[in-house]
Formats: C-alpha cells, sequence, structure tokens
C-alpha cells in the first residue's frame, strides 16, 4: 500500500514540522447590478481560476500550464458551468442567462476568470440566489456577493443555502413595464411636452387674414387635434421602430438639438402663422424627429432578446397613452380658454414665446455639449 | 491606526472587481497549476485514479491549498480515489487538518481497531495527541509493542516527545539514527530533516539552518518547511533572510503571515500592504465560515500592537493547541498584555504533561 505510506507519513512525519495555515478558504465574487429601471440584470462572476481548473478540463494539453488559448477553448463550458451552479430566480422563476463578456482579473489570491452576463428576470419585488458552483466537487465552496441597484449595495456570502434580496425587479419581457416606461418617459421628456403642447395651443384657433380668431365649433377643434395626434404618432412611431431595431442609428449629438429646434419653430410658428391650417404636416414632419429621441430612450433601457418588438409596442403604446394624458388634460384647459378673446389676441402668444424662449435655452445647453 | 486604515480599506476594496484584462496572445501562461492537480483535474476518460485521495491529501499537506482537501473529501463522500480499507486514514487527515481532534481522533481509533498491527495510524494518533497537549498519551502511544517494533517509527515518534518535553540532545539522536538508516531524499526525509531542524532551533544549536536548507533541497516548494524555515529564521532575528526566502514562494496565510511580520521587522515598502492583506484574509475566512489559525493571527495581532486580542485569541488556541509554540505564544500574549495571570490555568497541566520546564512554565 504505497499510498497508504505517503498519506500515514505525510501526516505522522509532521509531527515536528508547525501545522501550516491552510489557504484562504476558496470563494468566487458574484457582482449583481440591477437596472435602474427596466432592462435586464447584469451579473458579473469572477472564479478562481484553480478551482475551475479542478472542475473542467481547462489544461488540454496537461502540461500543468493554463494558457489562454485553452481558457477560450474551455469557455462555452465554463460559462454553461457558471450558470448551472449560480442560480437567479425573480418570482419563483428562474432567470435567463446570455453571456456578454469573458477575461481575467487578477485577485490578490490568484487569476480569476470573470465571465459577464445579461441577465432577464421577471418582475418581482426580490431576487433569490442559490448558489451551487462547484457543490458537487467542493461543499465548502462560498461565493462573495456584492448586489448594487445604484443607491444601494449590499454584500453577502452565498453557497449554503439559498439567498434572497430585496430588490425591485421590473421585467423586460413583457409590453406592460415598457409600457409604463413610455408613459413615464413622455412625462419626465419636458421636451416633447412642450413640443406637444406648441402644437394644441393653436388647436383651438383659426387664423384668418393674417390673425387668430377662436374656432366656433368645438367639435372641428377636437377632430383637428386628433388629427394632428395621429400625424405626430404615426411620424414618430415610424423613426422610432427604425431606431430601436437597428435599422437607423442617427447621432444623439445631432438628435437632441434638434428636438430642442423644432420646440422652437412650432412655437415661434404660433406667433407667426407660418403653416397654419395644415398643422398635422408640423406634427408629422417633427415628429420624426422625436422618434428619434424615443428611440435613444429605449435605448438606455434596451431591448429585450426575442422580444424586442413586444417591448417595442409596450412602450411606443406608453409614449401614445402619455400624450393623450396631456391632450386629455389640455384641451378642456384650451377649449375653456378659447371665449376670451384675449387667449387669440396675445394669451396663446405669450404662452408660444415663452415656449421658445425655454426650448432655445435647451437648443443652446445641447449645442454646447 | 494606520493597519486599521489600510485594513478597512482593503475590506471596502474587495467588494470592487479589480480590472479584468484578455491576454494578448492564446498561447500566453496565465497560471501555472500545482503539480498535485494533476491527479484531480477531470481527465479524458473520465475515471477517477484509485490513488487521487491520498495524492490531493498529500499535495495539500505540502502546498496548504484547502481546495485540495475538500475534493479529496468530495471523493470520499463518493466512495472514489481510495482502497475502502484505507479511509478512516484519510478521514482522519482530513479533520486534523481542520484542527478537528476528537474526529480526527475518532477515526484513527477505526484504523487502529482495523489494522492493529500496522504503527502508522499510531503515529498520527501521536502526533495529534502531541498537538493536544496530551504529551503522557502520546509517549504511551509511541511506546506501544505495535510502533516499538518498526525502529523507523519508533525514533520519529519518541524524538517528537523528547522535542516536546525539551530533551534536546535525546530528541536529535534519534532523528540523526532514522536519517542514517535513511539516506534516500523522498518526502520522509524531508519531514525527518525538518524535525531534525526543529529541534536545532528549540536547542539555539546554530546548525539549524543546515538541517532546513537540506529538507528545502529535496523539495523547495514544501510549504511546511518553508514556513518552518522562515518562522525559525525570524524569531532568531533574520527578517530579510525570511524575505529572501519567501520571495516567490506558494500563495499560503501561513508564509504570508511570516512575510508580513518580516517586512515590518524590516520597514520594508510592503509591510502596510501585507498586513492589511493578512488581516482581510483573516476576517474573510471566518465570513465564510472558516476559522483561520487561532495561532497565526494571535501572533498577528500580538506583532501589531494588538495585545489583548492576541491574548483572547492565544486563550482560545490553547483550549484545543497546546503544542509548545502555542503556549509560547500564550506567554508572550499574557505578558504583552499585562495579564500575566492568564496562563495561571495551563501550569497545573505543564507540571502533569512534564513540559513545565520546556515552556517556562515551571515554579
Amino acid at each position: 500500500m504505497t499510498w497508504l505510506r505517503i498519506v500515514c507519513l505525510a501526516i505522522s512525519l509532521m509531527l515536528a514540522s508547525t501545522p501550516v495555515g491552510a489557504h484562504a478558504v476558496s470563494a468566487s465574487r458574484i457582482d449583481i447590478v440591477l437596472p435602474q429601471t427596466v432592462g435586464p440584470v447584469h451579473v458579473g462572476v469572477d472564479v478562481p481560476l484553480r478551482d475551475l481548473a479542478l472542475a473542467i478540463r481547462i489544461d488540454a494539453d496537461e502540461d500543468g500550464q493554463v494558457r489562454w488559448g485553452e481558457l477560450l477553448d474551455a469557455q462555452a463550458a465554463v460559462e454553461q458551468a457558471i450558470v448551472d451552479g449560480v442560480r437567479l430566480a425573480a418570482a419563483g422563476r428562474v432567470c435567463r442567462w446570455s453571456p456578454e463578456g469573458y477575461a481575467l482579473r487578477d485577485y490578490d489570491d490568484g487569476v480569476y476568470v470573470s465571465s459577464d452576463f445579461e441577465v432577464r428576470c421577471e418582475n418581482a419585488s426580490s431576487l433569490a440566489l442559490d448558489y451551487r458552483l462547484f457543490h458537487d466537487t467542493d461543499p465548502r465552496h462560498r461565493a462573495w456577493v456584492t448586489l448594487r441597484d445604484g443607491r444601494r449595495g449590499v454584500a453577502t456570502v452565498a453557497g449554503d443555502g439559498p439567498v434572497r434580496f430585496d430588490a425591485t425587479l421590473r421585467g423586460d419581457g413583457t409590453v406592460g413595464s415598457y409600457l409604463v416606461e413610455g408613459v413615464r418617459h413622455i412625462f419626465s421628456g419636458y421636451d416633447h411636452l412642450a413640443f406637444l403642447l406648441s402644437l394644441l395651443l393653436p388647436a383651438v384657433l383659426v387664423r384668418e387674414a393674417g390673425r387668430w380668431r377662436p374656432e366656433a365649433s368645438a367639435r372641428k377643434v377636437v377632430l383637428g387635434v386628433l388629427r394632428l395626434a395621429t400625424a405626430f404618432t404615426v411620424a414618430h412611431s415610424l423613426t422610432l421602430s427604425a431606431a430601436a431595431l437597428g435599422w437607423v442609428t442617427p447621432a444623439s449629438q445631432v438628435i437632441e438639438p434638434a428636438i430642442a429646434a423644432t420646440v422652437v419653430l412650432s412655437a415661434i410658428n404660433n406667433v407667426r402663422g407660418w403653416i397654419s391650417a395644415r398643422g398635422w404636416m408640423l406634427a408629422s414632419g417633427f415628429g420624426l424627429v422625436h422618434g428619434f429621441g424615443f428611440a435613444g430612450a429605449l435605448g438606455e433601457l434596451g431591448l429585450p432578446r426575442g422580444a424586442e418588438v413586444l417591448a417595442l409596442f409596450g412602450f411606443n403604446l406608453g409614449v401614445e397613452a402619455g400624450q393623450l394624458l396631456v391632450v386629455a388634460v389640455a384641451l378642456p384647459a384650451l377649449l375653456w380658454c378659447r371665449r376670451s378673446d384675449r387667449y387669440a389676441n396675445g394669451g396663446m402668444q405669450a404662452a408660444s414665446l415663452l415656449i421658445a424662449a425655454v426650448a432655445l435655452v435647451w437648443l443652446v445647453q445641447r449645442l454646447v455639449a | 491606526m494606520l493597519l486599521l486604515v489600510a485594513a478597512l480599506h482593503a475590506g471596502a476594496a474587495r467588494a470592487e472587481r479589480p480590472r479584468a484584462y484578455v491576454p494578448p496572445q492564446r498561447s500566453t501562461v496565465v497560471d501555472v497549476l500545482p503539480r498535485g492537480y494533476a491527479s484531480a483535474v477531470p481527465s479524458r476518460t473520465s475515471v477517477v485514479p484509485r490513488d487521487a485521495v491520498p495524492v490531493l491529501l498529500s499535495e495539500a499537506a505540502r502546498s496548504g491549498d484547502a481546495r485540495l482537501v475538500d475534493r479529496a473529501e468530495a471523493l470520499l463522500d463518493r466512495g472514489a480515489g481510495i482502497d475502502a480499507r484505507q479511509v478512516p486514514d484519510a478521514r482522519a487527515y482530513i479533520a486534523q487538518y481542520r484542527h478537528d481532534f476528537p474526529v480526527a481522533r475518532a477515526w484513527l481509533a477505526r484504523a487502529i481497531a482495523a489494522r492493529p498491527t500496522d504503527p502508522q495510524p499510531r503515529l498520527s494518533l501521536a502526533y495529534i495527541e502531541l498537538v493536544q497537549g496530551k504529551v503522557s498519551d502520546a509517549a504511551r502511544t509511541c511506546a506501544t509493542d505495535v510502533v516499538r517494533r518498526d525502529p523507523s517509527a519508533s525514533d520519529l515518534c519518541l524524538a517528537a516527545v523528547d522535542l516536546r518535553c525539551g530533551r534536546y540532545g535525546s530528541a536529535a539522536g534519534r532523528v540523526d539514527r532514522w536519517l542514517a538508516r535513511h539516506p534516500v531524499r523522498d518526502a520522509a526525509s524531508r519531514s525527518a530533516l525538518v524535525l531534525r531542524g526543529d529541534i536545532a532551533a528549540r536547542a539555539t544549536d546554530p546548525r539549524a539552518d543546515g538541517w532546513y536548507r537540506r529538507a528545502l533541497f529535496i523539495d523547495p516548494g514544501d510549504v511546511r518547511t518553508i514556513a518552518a524555515f522562515a518562522r525559525h529564521l525570524r524569531t532568531s532575528g533574520h527578517p530579510r533572510d525570511v524575505l529572501r526566502l519567501l520571495a516567490g514562494a506558494p500563495d499560503s496565510d501561513r508564509l504570508l503571515l511570516e512575510s508580513a511580520l518580516a517586512s515590518r521587522a524590516t520597514r520594508h515598502a510592503d509591510a502596510t500592504a501585507l498586513a492589511a492583506r493578512l488581516a482581510s484574509r483573516y476576517r474573510d475566512s471566518r465570513r465564510l465560515g472558516a476559522a483561520p489559525e487561532l495561532a497565526d493571527e494571535s501572533l498577528f495581532a500580538l506583532e501589531t500592537g494588538a495585545s489583548t486580542r492576541a491574548l483572547d485569541l492565544a486563550l482560545q488556541n490553547v483550549r484545543t493547541q497546546r503544542d509548545h509554540d502555542d503556549v509560547a505564544l500564550l506567554l508572550r500574549a499574557a505578558r504583552k498584555a499585562g495579564r500575566p495571570d492568564a496562563v495561571e490555568l495551563l501550569r497545573e497541566w505543564a507540571q502533569r504533561e512534564g513540559v513545565a520546564s520546556a515552556d517556562g512554565l515551571a515554579p
């Protein structure tokens, strides 16, 4: 029993040796970054290379040296091991992982293989982590976990039973969550609100002989507003879809100032009356520019893989819902205002000039930036 | 205070990931695996070698890499990589590696019952008894017929007991005899040479360096040898030699401790960073549920001025371990913390076990 002698000697002949403190316990590092609003969770998993080498056949030529090429060849196996061993679930449903990065990191106790993942989860108020990496071969293996959601960070150790984090997750594969974001964007995007308002301000008036006068028929006003809203919707939906699906990629340095310019121009148009009878043309032309702006906001959220069209539909629907809300509040007020001559002979122009002035500031700021 | 700030900084820094990088070429070597990994790495055939567990344990002892012990244990749980008759020895080894001495002794009792004529489990038992401070029991174990019939086992067993009791001449004679009978330079010789070095060091024999160097020559990568030699160099006032010895040494908490202490003694530029790293490792070990080596942590606290903490840890340590160094550490910590009474609990034990004089606890 040669091997027995090896073990026994290793034990018994340590009689005189100082017991040597064990190597720091084997532990991986997991960094979970929650999205600010909707979108995927980003998870970085750093695993000690030596732990991987004991679990996956990385050193293919068995020369005791691990080369970067061998790690690249084992990439799929490494990522699969991580996906199998690091389980995230929201609302009781397992999240879906997609690899998005593979590199190395040097920690003070050695080289770690660093894999980044985009993780898609359901809507939930908590996230459950069940860490089982190397569980079969090393039940003592653990993971340092940090969870960050922008406002706060939580650190804990995983590996000895599931860990639950309180985290507000808004799933990304549903129409509903993107719809909410669309509404949110309309109400937080003051430039879109200002543009919409500048379109609505003269909608209760008609221009005759170079002067504005109130439109007597409320029915005509409502139909005109519907025409405006439809033109704006169709136009921005076209460019939003084209940009969100990657068919066109306009530079935000151009689009953002252009949006401010559309607000300035449409507000001044209310005073000058360049285009009065065919306001829908203005709405559709400038709506194309605003569509690219919506696409920029959607781009920051990200579209879920495999559900891009649904998410786009939800976001667009949200934008429309937001617009309708603005119209629903503004239109009755404007209909009421039109009864006074002062609205047609100064009030509308003053409000438009105010919008133009504010938009001019945005334009300068965006051009300078 | 500076150390505390550095340690806190290290703790905070853990949350941040170091910069990611991609090596420039496929052929770039990113790591060299310790030699024992070959037996644990998944092979082409996926067949676990019959001796995988003992090889892993042997390499774990040599390198101080705890993950190898964990892998060996997982194989044992699956009943793979080992002859079923030898499982108690391997289990005992794993338990003693984790300082779970009662469990280790229970497994050794099973091994002795299964192989009553084999001296090896008794040698292992004697080792554990010595570490626990049960010196009389260890002497009895070494004196059993089974051990005495094997001169090699008997000499080393009794040499260790002699060393523990301060009988350096007798201990040196036994090991010298053993070495004369074993001209082959193998793992067994390495251990015997380290034992000889320890005897010389304890007896303040200037030839101690030579024994350690001969052990290092057999296996320059053995963490046990490096740690023993580094400790001797440090305690004999040669911290610069410690730094030279540890340059390029394997990653181990014990060796990191020696580096940190030597760097501190020599006012090396890395001293603060090393101390912070070590403090971080001790803290991390506790958080991960693996208690660090209490004696090492106590020594670190003592050398960095945290006397009360050092004494607390040293007292915890002697509850389970009462080797010479454990007692010496408690004495130093008690003195530095202004609590000489803290060692009183050991006096009766030291007298009873015949180590009072060797440990400086004689009335």
